[in-house]
């Protein structure tokens, strides 16, 4: 019998053995980097409700790709939102930037368009929006409906502001001419001023026809406009008549502005009616303070300089007025009323820039200098709307401009009614103060002794002596002729009277030289005249 | 008896002052031809207009320039009538006489061509010569048509005023003749 006796292995190798849990660990460990490596980011997002999200079930998608899908859903801890906690494909890495945007998608049916109807048989998904923001991002907050524009669309976007809410929403189509060009995106309500303001965006190219001069206006709707040329329909398409919309363009007679960024403000007009009472951008305030009754005279009047509109009425400014009284302990003392008046330079052709504003400052005040003064004229005599008026008055004492409640005022005289009114006041004032009971009394007084003098004048006529009267008066021409013939060249009288005017004239000639001689010689009518004699005239031979 | 003494001495006196009393001698200015009676014959064609004087002749005294600017009226040698009415009626008869018809005055001839004159001098001179400066022009309906002047002298044939007035007398006829020969018909 054979004896193996057992040996040690003095060569001290691995055992083979190990082989398999190395390559289990190495394996392990590629399989760790590998997943590592390949494994997508975790996110959440935020919802208003779990609405359409199924944990494990709802996918997350990017152009329709699968990019991930929610793994939990839960409550936020103040319980009112809820979380979506979703694991996204390592390829979405590079889309998860601050502006990424999540939105719900389900089947949606709109004024406009109806989407989503996919998902009634597939269930709803979470759609990816990249950003182009910084990169980093892990929390979100979804979008309560789809966006209209994706974010890095080309084209412009916008803000509008309206005094009240229309019936603009956001999805709204936004027109230049009647052609869709863009579309609402947003509308919110801003409590603290009191104003809706709506986000447009208007695609390319056709962003290139928004311009600092453009106005938007609510197309929404059917305007009706009755006038003296007849009735005016205006409507927008179907769609915007039903749905609402927005247009826009560049007001008749205003150039086209300057190009603008993102995000610049426009007002929306409630029509287009509102466009074409108010196409200028530039205006400015002023305060007029009439010492008169305002009434008739409404915001919105008009201001005229020599008929020619410049602007408008904007209010009367009497809780200004009001405060201003009080705080002076002034009451009851008949202060002027303020009237707060928008001016726009571009009413009277000036450039409707800042500029132009300047412009038009400069020539109110050279114009208050050289006598132009504001008053409140009547308008329509049948509703006694009144308006505005500047205009040029003579004989006025020098006024400057003032400054009432932050606005530079214009000096103001009564006018129009008013100034009638004060003047026919006055006369019947003085009308009123006339004696006239005394003096119809006197008057009839006076008419009964006319009466009287005229019968006797009637007397007087009727007597045969003044029906005489003519045949007299007939009678006395002629013998005035008769003289007057007789003072004729050839008559007797003319004859005599030029003899005794002859002898006159000799007389006179006489007594010059008497006069003369005693000139010379006082004593001449007493004594020897000593004048000399006549020189002889003598011959020369 | 004081009284009559100074009665005695105002008679002495006013017969002291008596005197030779001048009597002044009276010139007529006339045309010297002898004035027939005849019918007139009145022109159709000129009319006699206004006729003035220079004002220094309008006095009675007959004028004799004694040195250069000195004019010496008489004192005792007078026109019998004032000095236009002599120079207008001499000149009338001396203008129809040369003319050969009757001139008439203008404002009875409402067409005619009007003659109007004006005598600016007429006196004597110390050296014995009477001297007539005269001007005298044509016009119908307001336009001058011709204008002429005449300034002529002429001595005495004797002493005396008497022969002055003979002189201004020649004078005149001779400016009446001038005037005459002037009137024609425009061609």
């Amino acid at each position: 019998m054979t004896t193996q006796r057992a040996e040690k292995d003095q060569g001290g190798g691995i055992s083979a053995i190990w082989i398999i849990p190395l390559l289990a660990l190495a394996l392990g460990a590629y399989m760790v980097v590998y997943t590592w490596m390949t494994e997508g980011p975790e996110i959440t997002i935020t919802f208003n409700t779990a609405e359409g999200l199924v944990a494990g079930k709802t996918k997350v998608k990017y152009r329709d790709v699968d990019m991930g899908l929610v793994e939990e859903v839960r409550l936020t801890d103040d319980l009112e939102k809820v979380v979506a906690k979703v694991k996204l494909e390592r390829q979405a890495l590079p889309m998860l930037r601050e502006d990424t945007r999540f939105w719900l998608v389900t089947a949606r049916i709109g004024m406009g368009q109806i989407s989503g109807l996919g998902t009634l048989l597939s269930g709803a998904y979470i759609e990816l929006s990249p950003g182009a923001g910084a990169e980093g991002a892990r929390d979100f907050i979804a979008l309560e409906r789809p966006p209209l524009t994706p974010t890095d669309a080309a084209g412009l976007r916008v803000k509008l502001t309206s005094e009240r809410a229309t019936s603009v929403s956001a999805g709204d189509k936004v027109l230049y001419k009647g052609y869709e060009v863009g579309r609402i995106e947003s509308r919110e309500f801003d409590p603290e001023k009191g104003k809706v303001n709506y986000v447009a965006f208007v695609d390319a190219p056709y962003h290139e026809l928004v311009n600092s001069a453009v106005r938007f206006w609510n197309t929404s709707g059917i305007s009706l406009t009755a006038s003296a040329e007849g009735v005016k329909v205006r409507t927008g398409s179907l769609t915007t008549i039903l749905a609402g919309g927005v247009a826009f363009g560049v007001p008749p007679g205003v150039t086209a502005g300057k190009p603008v960024e993102h995000n610049t403000q426009f007002k929306l007009y409630s029509d287009y009616e509102a466009i074409l009472q108010n196409p200028f951008t530039y205006g400015l305030n002023y305060v007029v303070r009439f010492d008169q009754s305002v009434k008739g005279l409404l915001p919105g009047a008009p201001v005229e300089f020599r008929g020619i509109p410049m602007g408008r009425v904007e209010r009367i400014m009497m809780e200004e007025n009001l405060q201003e009284s009080l705080v002076r302990d002034m009451q009851g003392e008949g202060d002027p009323i303020p009237v707060l008046l928008y001016l726009e330079p571009g009413r009277l052709g000036l450039p409707d820039t800042p500029q132009g504003v300047e412009y038009l400052q400069t020539g109110i005040r050279t114009s208050i200098t050289n006598g132009m003064r504001a008053t409140m004229q009547t308008g329509n005599l049948l509703t006694g709307a009144k308006y505005v008026g500047l205009d040029f008055y003579d004989g006025l004492e020098p006024a400057t401009q003032g400054e009432h409640f932050g606005y530079t005022s214009i000096p103001s005289i009564a006018s129009g009614i008013g100034q009638l009114e004060q003047k026919l006041a006055t006369v019947l004032d003085k009308v009123q103060e006339l004696p006239l009971e005394t003096t119809v009394d006197t008057a009839n007084a006076a008419l009964g002794n006319l009466n009287q003098n005229l019968a006797s004048l009637q007397k007087i006529l009727d007597s045969q002596s003044t029906q005489e009267l003519p045949a007299d008066l007939e009678a006395m021409l002629e013998e005035i002729r008769i003289v007057v013939s007789g003072l004729a060249p050839d008559s007797d009288l003319y004859q005599s009277l030029n003899s005794s005017l002859l002898r006159l004239n000799k007389s006179l000639g006489n007594l010059e030289a008497l006069t003369r001689t005693l000139a010379a010689q006082p004593n001449a009518a007493v004594m020897p005249s000593s004048a000399k004699p006549d020189p002889i005239p003598e011959v020369t031979q | 008896m004081k009284t009559t003494g100074l009665l005695v001495v105002a008679m002495l006196l006013l017969a002291a002052c008596g005197g030779k009393q001048i009597e002044p001698n009276y010139y007529l200015l006339r045309p010297s031809a002898q004035i027939e009676s005849r019918q007139l014959s009145p022109s159709e064609d000129f009319a006699l207009g206004k006729i003035t004087i220079a004002p220094y002749l309008d006095q009675p005294g007959l004028l004799l320039k004694t040195g250069e600017g000195e004019i010496r009226p008489a004192r005792h040698h007078l026109w019998a009538e004032p000095m236009y009415e002599g120079v207008h009626s001499f000149l009338v008869k001396e203008i129809s006489r040369a003319k050969g018809e009757d001139i008439l005055p203008a404002r009875l001839m409402r067409d005619a061509i009007v003659v109007e004159v004006r005598v600016d001098e007429l006196h004597g001179t110390t050296d014995g010569r009477a001297v007539l400066v005269g001007y005298w022009w044509l016009r119908r309906n307001g336009e001058i048509l011709s204008a002429y002047q005449f300034s002529e002298s002429k001595s005495l044939s004797r002493e005396g005023y008497q022969a002055l007035v003979e002189a201004e007398r020649a004078l005149l006829e001779q400016l009446a003749e001038k005037i005459a020969a002037s009137m024609v018909l425009p061609g």
